[in-house]
């Protein structure tokens, strides 16, 4: 297969395809090492509806790949400090959601992970005008009315909204402040939950500001749908590829050429060093299901193997059947792609988060370990693989 | 065709005997006194487009496919000003689509495209207002 | 003692229960699921007018049109319009003359239209048939159109059950009759009913036993050493998320049979298949040989349908009367009524066949003969008195105002309440927060759910969207269901562990639904609710 070889190769860039958790960490990872790297991206996906607790694992990724496993933790401090205004802190938390659900997860940002240490002496705020009943209050804590914010024009507004208008208008802080003083006043409590409006990309400054104000500790429940949380880690994951002068692109990719490596962007055939698919499942069209479930840009087989027509295998008497939700891209040790043959599709492409399958959203839940490890170390086997390159 | 088939009971003959009668009537009506008395679109569209059953442009019905690729995530709502919350509930609202179209605004900003560039499944919210109220116009008309 | 006992919860059973409640008599119903929840809920939604009877028998036809009249004068809320199109392809010869043929059948049953505000029928040339929808295959000669009424069959059932119950009757849901009570001669004095929800059993004695239950009448009746001879038959119909078309069409089946693809309130259905069917018709599902079926029939009239995004397939029994010979297609829709006083068990009496069209004159045929037995010589008045909420229709522009609700909302609300909107008006009056909307697809407000579950016998997430098809839509419960599950566990005073399991029987139940249709271009969708509905984790 055409890897394009001599001083070519070493200039042209590892393309990757996809800019949510696992194809920034993949860039970020790629440009530290010093790869000239280029992130293309259409849309942004199911990053946008991360609840805002990070679930780690176990799942099929680390019982059958020892490597990611074990890069896990170098792969978790990278991200904690790329992420940084997330403020991720490591735990074994059970944080409540604003719908009233708990969720168990090992990795939080400070906002979401200091609620784990409320008592039962805390406030809930239940802001008024926005009507929504905050059903993480249901017996967790005092409910506390608070009128913010003070506008007529919200009611029925989501918690997400509410935190990009928190994030547009710089005087819209104060006022929340001021509304959770007033309706904090003369009461005592151990701390404050609030439904995640804290803004979107400087939560954790604007918390330790409301705190400071109010006197207490003061965090955020998890968010669903749409979600605050998803929408600060989108936030969050642009802020770090321009930090680290990854170049980005708007572009959708049609498929992938093998012969010579590129991607086809409209009638442009987009030479590439190695690419690096983090392009997501069903929602995003990283695996897409007309007319039968498949990976569209290269047609990757998937593994477990899904029946062309899911259908008429799909079980309906029992409880759900996950496989259609469990199926991905395969992929070898480095998180190359694999192809009908069991072996790589090719030296230089590799397959890397949601993609992959294997936890189900709904049994497991694990999707931020696996995107985070996978991508981790697909990057780094690309960068092993260009050091030696480079030397020869 | 089944139609023949079957025990010819009194009812059955009665039945059938009227629809012959109906079936002579029309074609020496046609024949000898020119009525053709087919309706035809003008009859169908004073029955029911003035109820707001009227016909769907050939656009509009290319646009339904687009716009049933919504998944009701709510990313739209979190970044608009405008309450788009209930866009994706009006698109489908063809039948109340004059109700639908009192809540709508007259168009969105040119300039703003959040929605639409935030959306996973790439719906054409913009679109919406127009096409509720076209629906709702028609209705009325 | 009471004189009636009603077995089932469909449509017939509420029927019958609020006829005889009207005419004074002491009647208690029990289901063991929800109200329309087996094969009143599982039909098309159509009160036709019987126009396939005008073949076979004109006076069928004029009475079905008739009773379709009865049904909007009492319940006019519940009611729309469906336009009916009948493209004649182009593929015999003979297309042509069945093009005017159909519209000679067509312009027949317009004689019966004024009995239930029907429109006259048209007959199309090919421009105008592609003109009004263009989405019909052009290979066509033109086509027939008619009118038919369409109806929310769940709110239906809840209708009648409320006045029934307003009447004095009482409603027991989640109740699963086990025995029958006998007396002297193996006469059936009664029955003894088990509430699945506390476990408790208790004997309920009446005059008459009446077993309404549909696919069920021959196992209840069984009970008993009865006999109601059914041959039961599997129906399956198709939910598309949205709109796709404003009239129905009709196609040819691959055997022959007519289905049709109909716009039915926010969505379109396509249906209907007919097999014989001999399992438990609790286990009834759509299989994916008859969403094949159906999409390969529409396909012939509407091309692109597989292009268009299935949400889920229903399916449901019919108990339709048995003979041997015919045709599954060709059975009668007939009904009878059965006494069993002739097999040792007088007191117990059943009905079987019938279509949803009909209910309300099977339920006054049933009556009366219960009336018969019992001496009682009160007329029926069910086709009179209007069912709560059909009294008078708001005007969605003023129930918008007065809830400060949009208008789309409140024309979604009167639909489902009629009159009694009012009553969820003044909700949002005493508590304005309850304005806020929990299900954004229907839309349904706070306010209205919890009326539902205050009002109408709630006790499940499915009951839940029965009533209001909040969580039904194309989201399938990813907005709405977590945040209604907590509504009604603090109802139940379960708390949140109540919440997750009412949120997890909900998910298996949408998953029953939506497994036949699984693959069509829904995946994204599945993906983001299967998220939004995963369970939490176990304090």
């Amino acid at each position: 297969m055409g890897a394009p070889t001599g001083e070519q190769a070493v200039t042209l860039p590892v393309l990757v395809i996809g800019a949510g958790l696992a194809g920034t960490v993949a860039a970020a990872r790629l440009q530290a090492r010093g790869v000239p790297v280029r992130v293309l991206a259409d849309r942004p996906g199911a990053t946008l509806l991360h609840g805002g607790g990070w679930q780690l694992g176990p799942d099929a990724l680390r019982e059958s790949h020892p490597a990611a496993e074990a890069a896990l933790d170098d792969a978790l401090d990278f991200v904690r400090i790329g992420l940084e205004s997330l403020a991720l802190t490591e735990g074994l938390f059970d944080l409540p959601d604003v719908e009233g659900a708990r969720r168990a997860c090992e990795l939080a940002p400070a906002t979401h992970a200091v609620v784990d240490g409320f008592g039962k002496g805390h406030a809930v705020a239940d802001l008024s005008p926005l009507g929504h009943p905050f059903a993480a209050m249901q017996g967790r804590g005092t409910v506390v009315t608070v009128e913010w914010p003070p506008y007529p024009d919200v009611f029925g507004r989501s918690f997400a909204a509410m935190a990009h208008r928190l994030e547009a208008d710089p005087t819209e802080p104060a006022r929340l402040i001021e509304a959770l003083k007033r309706a904090l006043k003369g009461t005592r409590h151990d701390a404050l939950l609030l439904p995640p409006v804290l803004g979107i990309s400087r939560t954790e400054a604007l918390r330790r500001q409301v705190a400071a104000a109010l006197g207490i500790p003061v965090g955020e429940a998890l968010d669903a749908l749409p979600s605050t949380p998803g929408f600060r880690l989108h936030a969050a994951l642009t802020a770090w590829l321009n930090a680290a002068r990854v170049p980005m692109q708007t572009a959708r990719v049609a498929s992938i050429s093998l012969d010579p490596l590129g991607v086809q962007v409209g009638d442009l055939l987009v030479p590439a060093r190695a690419i690096v698919l983090a392009t997501g499942r069903y929602l995003t069209g990283g695996l897409t299901m007309h007319p039968a479930v498949r990976e569209p840009l290269a047609d990757l087989p998937l593994t477990p193997s899904v029946p062309t027509n899911p259908l008429w295998h799909a079980r309906t008497d029992g409880p759900y059947d996950g496989r259609v939700f469990e199926t991905g891209v395969g992929h070898d040790p480095g998180f190359r792609a694999l192809g009908l043959d069991g072996r790589p599709v090719h030296p230089h492409v590799y397959a890397v988060g949601d993609l992959l399958g294997g936890g189900d959203t709904l049994t497991q839940a694990s999707a931020s370990g696996m995107c985070i490890a996978s991508a981790w170390v697909a990057a780094t086997t690309i960068a092993d693989g260009f050091a030696t390159g480079e030397k020869t | 065709m089944g139609v023949l088939s079957g025990p010819w009971t009194w009812k059955r003959f009665r039945s059938f005997a009227y629809l012959a009668i109906a079936f002579n009537r029309r074609q020496a009506r046609r024949l000898f006194l020119g009525r053709k008395d087919d309706g035809g679109v003008e009859r169908f569209l004073e029955n029911f487009a003035a109820e707001g059953m009227a016909p769907l442009s050939a656009g509009e019905t290319e646009l339904i496919f687009s716009l049933s690729k919504c998944t009701y995530c709510g990313i739209c709502e979190a970044v608009c000003p405008l309450p788009v919350d209930r866009w994706p509930a009006f698109s489908r609202a063809l039948e109340h689509a004059r109700f639908a179209a009192e809540d709508l605004p007259p168009s969105c900003p040119p300039e703003c495209r959040q929605c639409e560039t935030l959306c996973p499944t790439g719906v054409p919210l913009r679109e919406i207002p127009a096409f509720v109220r076209r629906s709702g116009a028609a209705r009325r008309a | 003692m009471l004189d009636l006992i009603v077995i089932g919860g469909g449509v017939n059973g509420v029927g019958i229960a609020r006829d005889a409640a009207l005419r004074g008599l002491k009647v208690a119903l029990f289901d063991q699921g929800d109200l329309g929840a087996g094969t009143s809920g599982a039909s098309s939604g159509m009160i036709h007018g019987g126009i396939r009877y005008m073949e076979t028998d004109r006076d069928v036809t004029r009475l079905s049109c008739l009773d379709s009249g009865y049904i909007q004068a009492i319940a006019p809320h519940l009611l729309f319009r469906i336009p009916f199109v009948f493209p004649i392809l182009d593929w015999t010869p003979a297309a042509r003359r069945m093009h005017e043929l159909a519209y000679v059948y067509f312009q027949a049953y317009d004689a019966f239209q004024p009995l239930k505000r029907g429109k006259r029928a048209a007959k199309l040339d090919r421009e105008s048939l592609l003109r009004i929808e263009p989405g019909v295959n052009p290979n066509v000669v033109g086509g027939v159109t008619t009118d038919e009424w369409a109806i929310n069959v769940f709110r239906l059932c809840t209708l009648n059950a409320l006045d029934a119950q307003a009447k004095g009757a009482q409603i027991h849901l989640r109740h699963r009759v086990e025995s029958f009570l006998r007396g002297p001669g193996g006469a059936v004095r009664g029955v003894r009913v088990r509430d699945l929800v506390t476990g408790h059993a208790r004997e309920v004695e009446a005059r008459i036993t009446f077993n309404a239950t549909g696919p069920w009448a021959g196992r209840v009746a069984d009970m008993a050493g009865a006999k109601v001879e059914l041959r039961p038959g599997k129906g399956i119909h198709l939910v598309l998320d949205r709109r796709i078309v404003n009239y129905a069409l009709i196609a040819s089946a691959v055997d022959g049979r007519q289905v049709f693809l109909e716009p039915y309130g926010q969505e379109t259905w396509i249906g209907t298949t007919d097999d014989d069917y001999y399992a438990d018709p609790a286990e009834v599902q759509a299989t994916h040989d008859e969403v094949e079926y159906l999409m390969q029939a529409v396909e012939t009239v509407y091309p692109r349908i597989r292009e268009h995004r299935l949400v889920r397939a229903f399916a449901g029994v019919r108990p339709t009367l048995h003979k041997y010979g015919p045709h599954e297609d060709a059975l009668s829709r007939a009904h009878k009524v059965f006494d069993h006083a002739g097999e040792g068990a007088a007191g117990l009496m059943s009905m079987g066949g019938g279509k949803l069209a009909a209910y309300r004159e099977m339920s006054q045929h049933a009556v009366d003969d219960i009336c018969t037995k019992l001496g009682v010589t009160a007329q029926c008045r069910t086709h009179l008195l209007p069912l709560p909420g059909g009294e008078s229709t708001p005007v969605p522009q003023d129930i918008a105002r007065q809830a400060q609700i949009d208008t789309y909302t409140a024309a979604r609300l009167i639909h489902r309440h009629g009159a009694c909107s009012a009553q969820i008006v003044e909700r949002i009056a005493r508590d304005p927060r309850q304005r806020r909307l929990v299900c954004l697809c229907e839309p349904v407000t706070e306010a209205e759910i919890r009326h539902c579950i205050e009002h109408e016998w709630v006790h499940s997430l499915e009951d839940l969207r029965r009533r209001t098809h909040c969580g039904g839509g194309a989201c399938q419960g990813a907005r709405c269901a977590r945040q209604a599950a907590h509504l009604l566990a603090g109802y139940q005073g379960g708390g949140p562990e109540r919440a997750e399991t009412l949120l997890a029987d909900f998910v298996q139940a949408r998953w029953r639904e939506q497994a036949p249709v699984l693959p069509h271009r829904a995946l994204s969708q599945m993906e983001v609710t299967r998220w939004a509905l995963r369970p939490g984790s176990k304090p």
